[in-house]
């Protein structure tokens, strides 16, 4: 192999791949990175057989050839050359791979790029198109809301759904549930249901940039994979295996009371009173009160308590339809949903201190954010 | 879209049972087989027919616990098997063919859908962390192959917190996991492991077995050959670590002279060697010599009975017939269950210098 690549792309590429690289790698060929010729790019790719990302890079190839480097020393060296043209050189004999940048020149050990899992690629299914911004933002909508522990390893996944030309994400972990859903352009016949590790997804949303317009997400044939194809990244990840609860059940169709308030100040009210539910299990009361008069706000009011430290108490200016409500909720996961949310109203909704509460962005039916509220033993 | 896309999982195949049917290709190919004999292992023919059997007939178990003295050959059945189960080969009656990539990997250990977990040393402890981190990999569809299969091996060194956390897995893995825990002592895992699993105990592979396996794939001569099979006790593992690692062999020396030494030797050179063998770092050593030891005392047991059986320690016969010229059965017998005890004894984490002065105290003395 031996390749010229320009610096820039290469630690952008190697810093896109190494996303991958597991930091406790089972087989040590997982803590490499691949670099492999392909039709004049030169090809990254890293997986920890969870999730693979695949990254190309344009380059001047002399001589083909493929060769695993390991992950940390070549980011790391790629991180510190001159912004110039880095050439490549592979011996094949003693599988290393020399690095010339300027004056500097470096030979790094490599293992055999046969020993490196195949990540899957390309079948002849053209994939389904999603726009990259509404991709992202389904991602970062969605992911939070899944489960971290693996107690039920169903809920670390994100559930995909697509049938005919809408494209549903949700996510739960027992105390919250997120839904999105975006219409297709193209749609599918015939219904396609993923669970996708939120890990993976995760990754994916960090990946995504402005510059891909479009997403496609394909399932290759095997179907144990899916494929992101983004402008020069593939993002591969395994998928979960299990049926995702029915999450639709769960959603409240009717509501005694909803609450319009403006997203910024009621993320700020949580804010300040996250400070203080820290040390009651993360636990603040929210009081909402309607207008006394039809000339007045109603009112949201967040408080929190801590023993040792003091209390918060904030109040938001809110347009409250229905009975007032004093229902606890985990902070954290209002201050999770409203960072989310970029609509300048959220609607919460809600039927009593002991019914699942609901929060949603006024103006779209996309997105829909449920709650449990925390029980308070008095 | 014309070709359309596929749908998920679950719709097919593995549904039935654990295993997918066998494939009626078997029965239509008259022709030889060109699976590797025995799974490419020496000894446990039993085992690996039963698997076999199983798996053709479409029963087998999604989770199995092989159990058997340590270098009995557990490990290397749980990887035969998971080849079995991962091999490319496209009629079922050839796998596991040995030649394909996922055979191939599956040998180097570098089969992405093989995950094996143990305690980083051996009388160490498997953590939760390693239980977790498996249950999430088996959690994910296959990355390469059919199955995930999962090695845990010398389970009986899980924390209770670990076993219990692997109960949920094990009972229901998803349809496609096959999980395969090693232990060397069933009596050490939880009622709640056995009733998961199935369990098939190795036996000792006979020594004649052994050697010609050693002759035939490792190269060892044949003297040398049947001087480790001897040796072995039946364990194929302790054998080729013996043939390849010489230090195997030259630390039995020294361990046998050192036994010889001790039994001229008084209390106060017997309690001095006491504390030297039970300093902590040297836990696997003890370990090592006591079982080497204790080969020895049943060597000396056996000659006394006149039994045919032949000793394990021909090689040192001199000193056996000195021995046994010089104490009598109960003697010998007293310093074989001594020395057990203290096996035992080191299992159980009790002081060992104050367990090795007892076993000590049991063992007879020879004049110079």
């Amino acid at each position: 192999m031996k390749v010229s690549v320009l610096q820039e792309n290469l630690a952008k590429g190697v810093s896109i791949v190494g996303r991958a690289v597991p930091t406790r790698p089972t087989m040590q060929v997982l803590g490499n990175i691949l670099l492999e010729t392909e039709e004049g790019r030169l090809k990254l790719a890293a997986t920890n057989l969870e999730m693979g990302i695949t990254a190309w890079i344009g380059a001047k190839i002399e001589e083909d050839g493929a060769i695993t480097i390991p992950a940390r020393t070549f980011i790391d060296l790629v991180n510190q050359l001159s912004p110039e043209r880095v050439d490549l050189t592979l011996d094949v004999r003693n599988q290393m791979l020399k690095v010339h940048c300027g004056a500097t020149n470096s030979n790094i050990k490599g293992i055999d790029a046969n020993e490196f899992p195949l990540i899957p690629q390309a079948g002849e299914d053209p994939g389904i198109a999603v726009p990259g911004s509404v991709l992202r933002e389904m991602i970062s909508q969605t992911v939070f809301s899944a489960a971290s522990d693996d107690n039920r390893p169903i809920l670390t996944g994100v559930y995909t759904k697509i049938s005919g030309d809408t494209l549903v994400m949700a996510a739960a972990d027992g105390y919250r549930l997120s839904v999105r859903t975006t219409p297709l352009e193209v749609g599918t016949p015939r219904p396609i249901e993923l669970i996708i590790p939120a890990r993976t997804l995760t990754e994916l949303g960090r990946t995504i940039s402005d510059e891909d317009e479009e997403v496609l997400i394909s399932i290759p044939q095997g179907r144990n994979q899916v494929i992101f194809y983004l402008k020069n990244v593939d993002v591969a990840s395994t998928l979960l295996d299990g049926k995702f609860p029915d999450y639709n059940t769960i959603i409240p169709r009717s509501f005694s009371t909803s609450t319009v308030a403006y997203t910024a100040d009621l993320l700020r009210a949580c804010k300040r009173a996250d400070i203080f539910a820290r040390d009651a299990n993360n636990n603040a009361k929210v009081i909402v009160t309607p207008a006394d008069n039809p000339s007045a706000p109603g009112i949201v009011r967040l408080s929190a308590t801590s023993l040792e430290r003091g209390d918060a108490d904030a109040i938001v200016d809110a347009t409250v339809n229905g009975d007032s409500q004093e229902i606890s909720f985990n902070v954290r996961y209002l201050i999770d949903v409203l960072s989310v949310i970029r609509e300048e109203q959220v609607v919460l909704q809600s039927n009593g201190p002991t019914a699942p509460g609901v929060v949603r962005p006024v103006g779209r039916d996309d997105f829909t954010h449920v709650i449990m509220p925390m029980s308070v033993g008095r | 879209m014309e070709r359309g896309l596929s749908l998920p999982a679950g719709e097919e195949g593995l549904q039935g049972g654990v295993f997918p049917p066998s494939s009626a290709s078997i029965t239509m190919h008259a022709r030889t087989s060109a699976q590797l004999p025995n799974w490419g292992i020496a000894g446990h023919e039993w085992a690996v027919q039963h698997l076999q059997a199983s798996l053709s007939h479409g029963r087998g178990r999604h989770a199995y616990l092989f159990a058997g003295p340590a270098g009995i050959g557990k490990t290397t059945l749980a990887r035969a098997f998971a080849a079995r189960l991962l091999c490319e080969a496209p009629v079922e009656a050839d796998r596991p063919c040995g030649r394909c990539r996922a055979c191939q990997k599956a040998a180097a250990a570098s089969h992405p859908d093989i995950t094996q977990i143990e305690a980083e040393e051996v009388g160490g402890v498997l953590k939760i962390e390693q239980v977790r981190d498996l249950i999430h990999t088996v959690a994910l569809r296959p990355y390469e192959g059919r199955y995930r299969v999962g090695i845990l091996r010398r389970f009986h060194e899980a924390r209770p917190q670990a076993a219990d956390a692997l109960l949920k897995t094990l009972e229901e893995p998803p349809p496609y996991v096959v999980l395969l825990l090693t232990t060397e002592n069933v009596n050490r895992l939880p009622r709640t492991i056995l009733s998961r699993c199935q369990t098939l105990t190795l036996r000792p592979i006979p020594g004649a077995r052994i050697s010609a396996a050693l002759v035939e794939r490792w190269g060892a001569d044949k003297e040398q050959a049947a001087l480790l099979a001897r040796l072995s006790g039946g364990r194929m593992g302790w054998a080729v670590r013996a043939l390849t690692d010489p230090e195997t062999l030259t630390f039995r020396d020294l361990v046998l002279d050192d036994l010889a030494r001790l039994l001229g030797e008084g209390r106060v050179g017997r309690f001095q060697r006491a504390e030297t063998m039970a300093a902590p770092s040297r836990k696997d050593d003890l370990r090592e010599t006591l079982i080497l030891w204790q080969s020895f005392w049943r060597d000396a047991v056996l000659i006394l009975t006149s039994s045919p059986v032949a000793p394990v320690n021909a090689d040192r016969r001199s000193l056996l017939t000195q021995l046994t010229r010089e104490i009598t059965l109960e003697q010998a017998q007293a310093a074989l269950l001594a020395t057990r005890r203290a096996i035992q004894d080191l299992r159980e984490n009790v002081n060992m210098r104050l367990a090795l002065e007892v076993m000590f105290l049991d063992y007879p003395g020879l004049s110079g």
